[in-house]
Parts: C-alpha cells; sequence; structure tokens
C-alpha cells in the first residue's frame, strides 16, 4: 500500500513537471465560430538550436520533426473542429504581404504586452497602466486587405523550438522566448480586421520535442484552444 | 535599331528615377525568385566537396551553417529582388571587374533593408549590402571599394582560412592562464584579413576605370552612422504646431551603453587589439602606401560609371529605411528621418504620411507605457540631435503626444493632404484623445471618402 502511494506520488510529479509548464494562455476575444471560417497558419516551422555547440548539424532530425509537427497540427486541428490551412513563405502570390503580416505579429507581441517579461509584469503592478494586461497587441489596419484574399480574418504564427545543449546561452532564440527548458511552443492568432491578437498560447517544456513528446502538447493546444476560442 | 539601343541603355536609369513627392516603394514582388529557395544541406555537400582547406565534415558543417543562415536571411523578407537599386549594385560589380569577367560571373550581390551600415561576404559568392551602407556613401567609386573588398574576402578564401587556423590552433596550444589567448588570435587572423582584403580591393580598381584614389576614401565615413549628416536643429515646436515642447537640457548626456573595449580595458589606451576590423586611420594610411608605391595615377578615371547622380540612389534608400524602420516598429527613428527629410521634401505625400502614423504608434506606445521599445538610442542613431530629439519625446507626457500627432494631422488635413492613411490616423487619433463616439464621426467620414480603401474593413469593424 505504501509502495503504491509512492509510485503514484511520483508518476504525479512526473505529471507535473511534463504538463504543468504552462506559460500563458490567453484570449482576449468572444468565442468565434473557427470550424466554419479558416484559421490561416503561416509558415509552421520546427527547429533545432544548440546554441552550446552551434557546429551541430541538425538538418535531418529538423526536416522529420517538422513533418511530423505540421501532420500533428493538421490532425488535432481536425479533431478539435478547428478548420486550419497551412501557408509558407514561398507562397506564389502574396509572399511579402504574408512575410510582413508574420514579421508584425511577432514583433508587436514583444514589444507590445511582452508576454514572457517578468521584469516588467511586475514594476507594471505598481505603476504601469493596467491597460497593457488587458488589452490585446494590436498591428497595422493595413493587413485588412489580406482577409478579402483569404476569405477568412484570422491568420497565426506558430513554432516549436527545440533547444539542445542550452548551458551556452539562455537566450537562445530572441527576445520573445527564453528558451530556459528544452522546447518552447508558441501560437499567435489575430484578426486582421481589427488588426488584434485574439489568442496566444506560449509554453516552455523541459523535454527535447522529439514526435512522441510532441503528440499530447498539440493535443493540449488545439484542445484548448477550441475550448477557449471556438463557439 | 537605334531606338532599340535607345531602349536597351535608358530603362535602367529610368528605373531608378523616382519622383519623391509621390514615392513609390520597391515592390519585392509576387513570388520569390527561384536561385532564394534551395536545399542547406545539398548545396553544403556540393561546397564542402569542392573546397580543400578544410577536411570534409569541417566544411560541411560549415557550409551547412552558412546555407542555412543564407536562406533564413533571403526568405525573410529583409532581402530586396528584381528591384532597380539591386540591378545598380550588381552593375557597379560588371563595371569593377569589366576586364575579368571569370570573377563578376561568381558574385551575387544582394541588397538587404537594413539600417546599419554594414556588407558583408559568403564564401559562395554572395554579397549582402545594408541600405543603411548606401546612404552613407558619396559616389560610386566608393560602392565599387566596398563591393570589391567584399569580393576580395570571397576570392581569397578568408573564411575557410580562418576556421583552419582557428582549428589548428585549439589543436595544437594550449593556454591555461589566459582563456582568451584564443580569441585575441582570430581578432589578429581577422584584422590581417581585413587588410588583405583593402589591398586587393585596391588593386582590382586600380585596373578598373573607378579612381581608385578617391575611392578608397570611403574608409573615412565608417566612423559614421545613419544619422550623423542630420546635424539641423528642428523646431519641434514650429512642426507639430505647440509652443510648449520642452527639451530637457541634459540631452547631451543621455549616452550609450559602454562600448566592449571600454569594457574590457577601461578607457586606457587599447588600439584595435579587441576588433574584428584594424583602426580606420592604419587601413587608410596602408591604401596610401599601396597607391604611391604601385605609381597609381587617376587622371582619366571616374567616381561615376553606371550613374552619374548618386544623391538619387541616396534619397531612395533613406526613402526606403523610412518604411523599413516603421516596419520594424522602430517609430522614433522612422519619424526623426522623416522629420529631416521633410525639409527637402515638404509635398512628399509618403514622408508625411509616415509622419502622421509614426506619431500614431509612438503615442500608443506612450499610452502603453512601453515606449522604450520603439523609441531608444543605439549606435545606429546616436548623435546629438537624435538625443535632443529622443529627450524632447520622452519627456512629452502622454497627453502631449497624443495631441501632437493630433496637431500635425489635423493641420495636414486642413491644408488640403486628402489621403487615405491621413483620413484613418486621424480618426485613430482622435479615437485615443477624444474617445470613440467623437471618432466615430471620423470612421464615417473615412467610409464615406474611401469606401474601399486599405482601412475600410477596419474602420467598419469600429463602427460595429
Amino acid at each position: 500500500m505504501k509502495r503504491n502511494t509512492i509510485f503514484l506520488l511520483i508518476i504525479l510529479l512526473i505529471g507535473i513537471k511534463v504538463f504543468g509548464q504552462i506559460e500563458i494562455n490567453e484570449s482576449f476575444s468572444d468565442k468565434i465560430a473557427l470550424k466554419d471560417f479558416r484559421l490561416i497558419v503561416i509558415d509552421p516551422s520546427y527547429k533545432i538550436f544548440s546554441p552550446g555547440n552551434p557546429e551541430i548539424n541538425h538538418y535531418d532530425d529538423q526536416l522529420k520533426y517538422q513533418k511530423d509537427y505540421i501532420a500533428m497540427l493538421k490532425k488535432f486541428s481536425k479533431k478539435n473542429k478547428i478548420n486550419v490551412e497551412f501557408i509558407f513563405n514561398d507562397h506564389e502570390k502574396y509572399w511579402s504581404d504574408i512575410l510582413a503580416l508574420k514579421n508584425s505579429i511577432y514583433l508587436s507581441n514583444i514589444t507590445q504586452n511582452h508576454p514572457l517579461d517578468q521584469k516588467k509584469s511586475y514594476s507594471m503592478s505598481f505603476s504601469y497602466s493596467k491597460s497593457i494586461l488587458i488589452n490585446p497587441p494590436t498591428l497595422d489596419g493595413a493587413y485588412s486587405a489580406l482577409s478579402k484574399t483569404f476569405n477568412t480574418p484570422y491568420f497565426a504564427i506558430c513554432e516549436w523550438i527545440s533547444v539542445k545543449d542550452a548551458s551556452y546561452n539562455d537566450d537562445v532564440y530572441s527576445d520573445i522566448l527564453f528558451a530556459k527548458k528544452n522546447s518552447v511552443f508558441y501560437l499567435i492568432i489575430v484578426d486582421v480586421i481589427t488588426g488584434e491578437v485574439i489568442y496566444r498560447d506560449i509554453r516552455n517544456y523541459s523535454f527535447s520535442g522529439r514526435t512522441p513528446d510532441m503528440y499530447p502538447v498539440i493535443h493540449e493546444i488545439f484542445y484548448l484552444l477550441n475550448k477557449n476560442l471556438n463557439k | 535599331m537605334k531606338k532599340l539601343y535607345f531602349i536597351i541603355f535608358f530603362i535602367p536609369f529610368q528605373m531608378l528615377a523616382q519622383n519623391f513627392d509621390n514615392y513609390t516603394p520597391i515592390d519585392y514582388g509576387n513570388k520569390p525568385p527561384d536561385h532564394f529557395i534551395f536545399n542547406p544541406y545539398e548545396k553544403a555537400k556540393e561546397y564542402a566537396g569542392k573546397q580543400d582547406i578544410l577536411d570534409y565534415e569541417s566544411a560541411l558543417s560549415y557550409y551547412y551553417q552558412l546555407f542555412s543562415e543564407k536562406q533564413k536571411l533571403l526568405l525573410q523578407g529583409d532581402v530586396y529582388m528584381n528591384d532597380p537599386l539591386t540591378a545598380y549594385i550588381n552593375q557597379v560589380c560588371q563595371q569593377i571587374f569589366k576586364k575579368n569577367s571569370e570573377i563578376s560571373n561568381q558574385i551575387v550581390i544582394y541588397l538587404t533593408s537594413y539600417p546599419t551600415p554594414n556588407a558583408f561576404s559568403l564564401s559562395d559568392g554572395s554579397v549582402f549590402i545594408n541600405t543603411g551602407l548606401l546612404t552613407l556613401l558619396e559616389n560610386e567609386a566608393q560602392l565599387a571599394f566596398i563591393i570589391a573588398h567584399e569580393v576580395a574576402h570571397i576570392e581569397k578564401n578568408h573564411s575557410l582560412l580562418s576556421i583552419k587556423k582557428m582549428s589548428d590552433i585549439e589543436k595544437t596550444e594550449v593556454n591555461y592562464s589566459n582563456p582568451e589567448a584564443n580569441l585575441f588570435k582570430q581578432l589578429k587572423y581577422s584584422r590581417e584579413y581585413e587588410n588583405e582584403a583593402d589591398a586587393q580591393a585596391l588593386r582590382y580598381l586600380m585596373s578598373s576605370d573607378y579612381n581608385a584614389d578617391l575611392a578608397c576614401k570611403v574608409l573615412l565615413l565608417f566612423n559614421k552612422n545613419l544619422f550623423s549628416d542630420f546635424t539641423e536643429q528642428l523646431d519641434y515646436g514650429k512642426i507639430f504646431k505647440s509652443d510648449s515642447l520642452y527639451i530637457d537640457s541634459n540631452y547631451l548626456s543621455l549616452k550609450i551603453k559602454k562600448n566592449k573595449k571600454d569594457r574590457f580595458l577601461d578607457n586606457k589606451d587599447y588600439d584595435d587589439l579587441l576588433e574584428t576590423h584594424p583602426d580606420l586611420e592604419k587601413r587608410i594610411q596602408a591604401l596610401q602606401e599601396i597607391l604611391k608605391f604601385a605609381e597609381y595615377v587617376s587622371n582619366g578615371k571616374s567616381v561615376w560609371l553606371v550613374k552619374s547622380d548618386y544623391n538619387m540612389i541616396k534619397t531612395q534608400c533613406l526613402f526606403e529605411l523610412v518604411a523599413k524602420m516603421a516596419r520594424d516598429m522602430n517609430y522614433g527613428m522612422s519619424l526623426y528621418l522623416c522629420l529631416h527629410l521633410k525639409n527637402s521634401y515638404p509635398s512628399s505625400l509618403y514622408i508625411k504620411r509616415y509622419i502622421a502614423s509614426n506619431l500614431y504608434w509612438l503615442s500608443y506606445y506612450n499610452e502603453i507605457k512601453n515606449l522604450d521599445e520603439v523609441l531608444k538610442i543605439n549606435e545606429t542613431n546616436e548623435s546629438d540631435e537624435f538625443r535632443r530629439f529622443y529627450s524632447l519625446y520622452t519627456n512629452l507626457g502622454l497627453k502631449m503626444s497624443k495631441q501632437i500627432a493630433y496637431n500635425y494631422i489635423k493641420s495636414e488635413i486642413d491644408n488640403g493632404t486628402h489621403d487615405d492613411d491621413f483620413q484613418y490616423y486621424y480618426a485613430l487619433i482622435i479615437e485615443k484623445l477624444l474617445g470613440i463616439e467623437a471618432a466615430k464621426f471620423m470612421f464615417d467620414k473615412y467610409l464615406a471618402l474611401y469606401p474601399d480603401g486599405k482601412y475600410a474593413l477596419t474602420v467598419k469593424s469600429k463602427l460595429k
């Protein structure tokens, strides 16, 4: 009996370590019918970094996991009734517009309401305007034309960053995400008509991001997206 | 036939000719060129097999990193393509190597939209030149020197050689008492390669029709930054229609962070010991010695071979940088550049548009207390005049920052500037300053004036 309790406790602790590390999961919008509209995901990518040993070549792994990752995104979005379409940065017609939107979503998230800037959050509680915590990051309204082109106002960027050998430098990718753990994932959805971020999910995990590791995470991401945003 | 020559000869120059009062930014095109998309690993294997400086595995690793970075750079939307500026710099390259087309055929020059004055080359024959560098140059021969210098790095295989040297040092030498010894050695080799590239660039230019004597003076410009030439003190009170703008008298003390040489050697005499590039004075002196030794005669040589008016190129680059900075949310720098360009191009709608949008976004960031994200002093913009502007804006206060945006946009509209962007930002700033109810009239007006405007959908959603 005693042994079983200890065993259960260990399992529970492992579970907390693996799954209990959501950093940000927030919605800035009322629920919307994502199953009727399409959610255009721009250039979903899987990246591997070895900042401690930059000479290591991860090309084969990166290709393999990128393929698995996109397949998983497709599978779990469908399972959770979210109509997702992927476009890549070699898109025939609207290449530069898409890239500009992608950069703009990313930059607006790191310059406004910085998701992981703890230093700012602390000082904010005393002297900063609360609007930064309540209002969504906002982009230029000029991207609204893309909603006509793609027949949907909802666009997203999402990326899985797997960090190996991070001892050399903590600030691996850029200032949006501090890869203290081995894997970082983010999904940020904007409504290009209002120019506002409507949903974001950003997490760190202490595992490297192999296919079996990604499986429950991607499932959970779309499950939560469906629960929190999908009408 | 004569007509055909006329067309072939004049099209490139015509493409460069821009009406800056009605400037249209460079279009990136609908599709990336085929040579932008490649498999980095396959390319790395091809190049690793061709070289004999490193062992195959090290070369493969080096080239894989190189091609991955190159592809990332090409596909992130910061490299111009199929545009007249890129065509121009490639034409300059062809002029340098007119008598040696074997070299120019291996080189592809890309223009990036970055404001930092810099150029770099990759050992596969690609040269990247930042738009910010083009704005500092004074003539075409100086551009030719920059290109020749980068080509020299490629021709002399400097990247591979430096990796080889470092790996040899790491294998054979041990110095536990000074763990930074290898770094110092690496920097020493780096400076040697820079000197070698300078000398080789000079040789290339001496055999071309460019004036090599004047071209190498480009090194004198390397101490400048993007805003060094914008020294005129602007009357911000007049520009923003406000008498109460206050400039903090301590603005000159707003220094950027200490640089690395100060940190390491505590302001003592350091020469160029910690630099990747040699001291500029030494570089210029060395080149003058070479010219003297070679008994170079510059008579009959020119600083213009492809295009005779470099100011046009410079201005176009500055106009492009305005957009790039705004795109990268460097609204402070973009606004500052616009205000100075407005002196020379007072009726440019493009500039007025960016002043309006930059003022709006600065007030937006001021409101969310994140102004330091979009207005900061760094090495690209540090100058007394920029510090004055920085001091002025950061001391404005929230209400005043909205007020000056409102004042500026309103005065432009009152003076007859009719434009989609102006009307939209006018409504937005009214929303910020006076609230949504007052702004609704302006959003309605926008829809009445521009029912199919680029902000029409956003405006409709605001009215809902």
